[in-house]
């Protein structure tokens, strides 16, 4: 299963390069991080030692940028009916799903990679907490690998790559830019047990946890338990559309 | 048989069942891991210290945050989520002793009402914008409640210090009693409290972390009963009857603190004048092996505060500054690292069988002394040539301990009524007895410790630039055993200078010289067109000569000011520059070079697998 795993990952990983696209979005995607840092948040003014003005606004824009490498998973196949004759193979869908995703998620990690320029600069000119840095580079690598098991089950939906890239786009920003907790705090103003349930599955608010500083260990699993159903659910339909 | 159920149920349900599932284990985990955190930070600063977590294994307490619904600035948003997050581990961590109430204050409702009540002042962000609310209470079970009116994103690093401090003032019912015996503070005849001085606000500080001050007389023969800690503050030709009065209390195993002062630079100011020092305490300290000359400065020119001059930064070896590699370990230092002394004397010391002694903290190996008048009266160039190091590290504080030997044979006062109330005389110590001294009163200044010197700022809410106020709080805590907590100010949380500060001082520094050279040209040229203008407005009838020659004074000064104008403008365009420099690399460079480099390593990648697979076909 591993073997069959890492087969999928690097033949998906290479395919990511074959086209030049891939080179855009990695472009995109850096220029958007750093800019909306030193743009939209009080970057300049307010830095702080762990760089929060630029990962708290990954999410939104991963929620972006993820949708361009999960569309084709399954869409690309099921147009040139290859499909078939991967699983003709002796070969699992956990296998393939999971070789696709994994493929994706190494792409979100070049991505942050590619940031990684704001904090090398600022850092010779400040003094930055390097190691909550890194680890905030963890935390966005874990929060990207949710994304990406999510985009690729709302992926696993659709028969064409324009479908799936909006499918998973929605899916995406509904989860990593709606903050459900404020919403229910303005709804339910005087309900708090109901306003702290709705804490628990704010992505947004799980996300902000762990890049404070003070990272929950049940924010961090909050995101392990996301990806694990979202590959599985991403598995479940493409097998349940096969068959 | 496939290992999905998709083909036995329909997939809506499956997902519904999947998406539950999600829910419940995500509920369970939170449950389960809801209170563990792991602090990334290096300086931890989300973590208790041992301190903290042992107050909260013994103190029963409710903590209320009182927090504005719309801060009114982003910096301050943060600022509360981080309080937030530090008191929600004071409750975790308590087990439930401490409660932490957050209070959402509307304006015009009863929560404004309630946080004014308990304590909380109000602040504009905006003019004529509506009032925000930032403050803390702790009520103890008692129902006393004690506050930080407003938290103040500067003194993050000291919140726990500050939040541990307040905790245990509000459990202790009698407060230790300072007595202060100084010639520099006045004392209110009718309400004998101490009319301190206007930049002497330590001694608020130190009220409102739990010690009671009280005024003592000069020229009473006893330190009144009760009196915990006596401190002995800038003492100035003390008489006989005061140092009688602090010999006894000794010899009744008394703690003394001193801060004396060869060159007070506060007093300096008030006199604008230099006034040889002798605070009378000459034999009183040589009876204990401590000898203070108080003529002697002592200076150190690598440990030590710039000063601009010229234009350039120059370090000015008489405002010390005292780092952790100079600081003893002990209970009084701990957490403590920065000192800034200015203009200090020093400290010999003979060592005594009776006495143990601990130097708190020294100069560093660059110390070279002066006489005080010669200081006074020198510019910095003439310093700078006559100060010459001694390579040897002066002590600036010593902490003595044990049975102290008394001064006199016998009592001072003969008259049998005023002996029969004063304490009996005891020429041998009944009781061990502390003094601890420290070379320079300057230390308590304000200016030497809040960074932002708004006047009347209330405790817990100054920008400190130092921890002198920590150290003064830990001699006091440490002198009169006070059982409050003293937890160490954590390191430096957060970036100390903003990116847009460092840009604006990279573009600033090439025109500093040559600002400050026309900045000084423009003092005099003012003062010439002043003198000018008097010199006119004395005379009926000014010749062409003088009006040609004010007409060109003042030509000059607003050349001047010209001249400034442009300075700020190449700054300001300069920054500019660096700004768009700044985001250009950032934003494309930096990303760009890596992509390509990426894009380099593929290609070559592809190369090698093809030429691999040509050599195969071969």
């Amino acid at each position: 299963m591993i073997r069959d795993i890492l087969i999928f990952w690097a033949k998906e990983f290479r395919f990511y390069f074959q086209s030049r696209m891939i080179y855009l979005v990695l472009l995109l995607y850096a220029a958007i991080s750093v800019g909306m840092t030193l743009y939209v948040s009080d970057f300049y003014q307010n830095t702080t030692a762990g760089l929060y003005q630029f990962f708290k606004f990954q999410p939104g824009i991963m929620a972006l940028i993820i949708p361009a490498l999960t569309m084709r998973f399954w869409a690309d196949e099921y147009k040139h009916n290859t499909l078939e004759i991967v699983f003709s193979q002796p070969v699992d869908y956990a296998a393939v799903a999971i070789g696709k995703f994994l493929a994706a998620w190494s792409i979100t990690g070049i991505m942050l990679i590619s940031s990684t320029g704001l904090w090398l600069v600022v850092g010779v000119m400040i003094p930055l907490d390097n190691g909550w840095i890194a680890a905030n580079y963890l935390i966005s690598f874990l929060m990207s690998g949710s994304l990406c098991a999510v985009s690729a089950a709302a992926a696993a939906f659709c028969y064409n790559a324009l479908g799936a890239f909006l499918a998973s786009m929605i899916a995406g920003m509904l989860l990593a830019t709606v903050k459900i907790s404020l919403w229910v705090e303005n709804l339910l103003p005087d309900n708090a047990a109901i306003a702290e349930l709705s804490k628990v599955f704010d992505f947004t608010r799980q996300f902000d946890d762990l890049i404070s500083g003070q990272a929950g260990v049940a924010a961090g699993v909050y995101f392990l338990v996301l990806t694990a159903a979202g590959l599985w659910i991403s598995v479940a339909a493409a097998e349940y559309k096969r068959s | 048989m496939t290992r999905y159920p998709v083909k036995n149920i329909k997939l809506f349900y499956f997902i519904c069942g999947i998406l539950v599932a999600v829910a419940a284990l995500v509920l369970g985990i939170n449950l389960l891991l809801g209170g563990r955190y792991v602090d990334l930070t290096a300086d931890k600063k989300f973590s208790l210290s041992p301190q903290t977590l042992e107050l909260l294994q013994r103190q029963e307490a409710t903590i209320r945050l009182y927090v504005s619904k719309d801060m009114g600035s982003s910096r301050l948003a943060g600022y509360a989520s981080y309080v937030r997050r530090l008191l929600s581990e004071y409750q975790r961590k308590s087990g439930g002793r401490v409660r932490v109430n957050i209070i959402k204050v509307e304006p015009f409702s009863s929560s404004q009402a309630s946080a004014e009540k308990a304590g909380i002042t109000p602040f504009y962000p905006e003019k004529n914008g509506v009032p925000v609310y930032f403050g803390v209470s702790v009520t103890n079970a008692t129902g006393r409640t004690l506050a930080i009116a407003h938290l103040i994103p500067e003194r993050q690093k000291a919140l726990e210090s500050d939040m541990s401090r307040l905790l245990s003032v509000s459990a202790v019912e009698k407060q230790p009693r300072i007595g202060v015996l100084s010639s520099y503070f006045r004392v209110a005849n009718e309400a004998n409290v101490l009319d301190y001085a206007e930049n002497m606000p330590f001694v608020k500080e130190l009220e409102a972390r739990g010690f009671k001050i009280i005024p003592l007389s000069p020229t009473a023969a006893a330190i009144p009963e009760g009196i915990d800690v006596v401190l002995v503050f800038y003492p100035l030709n003390l008489g006989q009857e005061a140092i009688y009065a602090l010999d006894q209390y000794l010899m009744w195993g008394g703690k003394i603190m001193m801060m004396l002062d060869v060159f007070s630079e506060e007093r300096f100011r008030d006199l604008e004048t230099y006034i040889s020092y002798n605070s009378g305490l000459r034999d009183f300290l040589q009876n204990s092996g401590v000898s203070y000359q108080e003529n002697v400065l002592v200076g150190d020119n690598v440990n030590s505060r710039s000063s601009v001059l010229d234009g350039h930064y120059i370090k000015y070896p008489f405002w010390l500054t005292v780092t952790e590699s100079h600081i003893a370990k002990h209970p009084i230092t701990e957490g403590i690292k920065t000192l800034f002394l200015n203009y200090s004397g020093f400290f010999d010391y003979l060592p005594q069988d009776n006495l143990k002694m601990t130097v708190l903290f020294t100069t560093g190996s660059n110390s070279g002394l002066m006489k005080a008048e010669n200081v006074a009266a020198m510019d910095y160039d003439k310093l700078s040539e006559e100060y010459v190091p001694t390579n040897k590290e002066y002590p600036l504080a010593l902490l003595l301990e044990g049975k102290f030997l008394s001064l006199f044979d016998r009592p001072l006062i003969e008259d049998r009524d005023m002996l029969s109330i004063l304490p009996p005389f005891l020429s041998l110590p009944i009781k061990e007895g502390a003094l601890l001294i420290v070379g320079d009163s300057d230390m308590a200044a304000e200016f030497l410790w809040n960074d932002d010197m708004t006047k009347d700022t209330p405790a817990f809410e100054t920008a400190f630039s130092s921890d002198n106020i920590y150290f003064l709080q830990n001699m006091l805590d440490y002198l009169s055993q006070s059982g409050y907590v003293s937890v160490p100010v954590k390191r430096e949380d957060s970036v100390d200078m903003s990116l847009a500060a460092y840009f604006y001082q990279s573009a600033a520094a090439r025109y500093l010289k040559s600002k400050a050279q026309i900045a000084d040209k423009k003092i005099i040229a003012a003062q010439e067109v002043a003198q000018a203008g008097r010199t006119l407005a004395a005379v009926s009838m000014p010749s062409a000569k003088r009006l040609k020659e004010l007409e060109q004074l003042q030509r000059e000064l607003s050349a001047a000011d010209e001249a400034l104008r442009r300075i700020d403008y190449q700054t300001k365009e300069n920054y500019n520059d660096y700004l768009s420099l700044f985001a250009w690399v950032t934003i494309i460079l930096l990303p760009a070079v890596f992509i390509l480099a990426i894009g380099v390593g593929y290609r070559c990648y592809e190369i090698r697998i093809k030429r691999k697979a040509e050599e195969y076909v071969k």
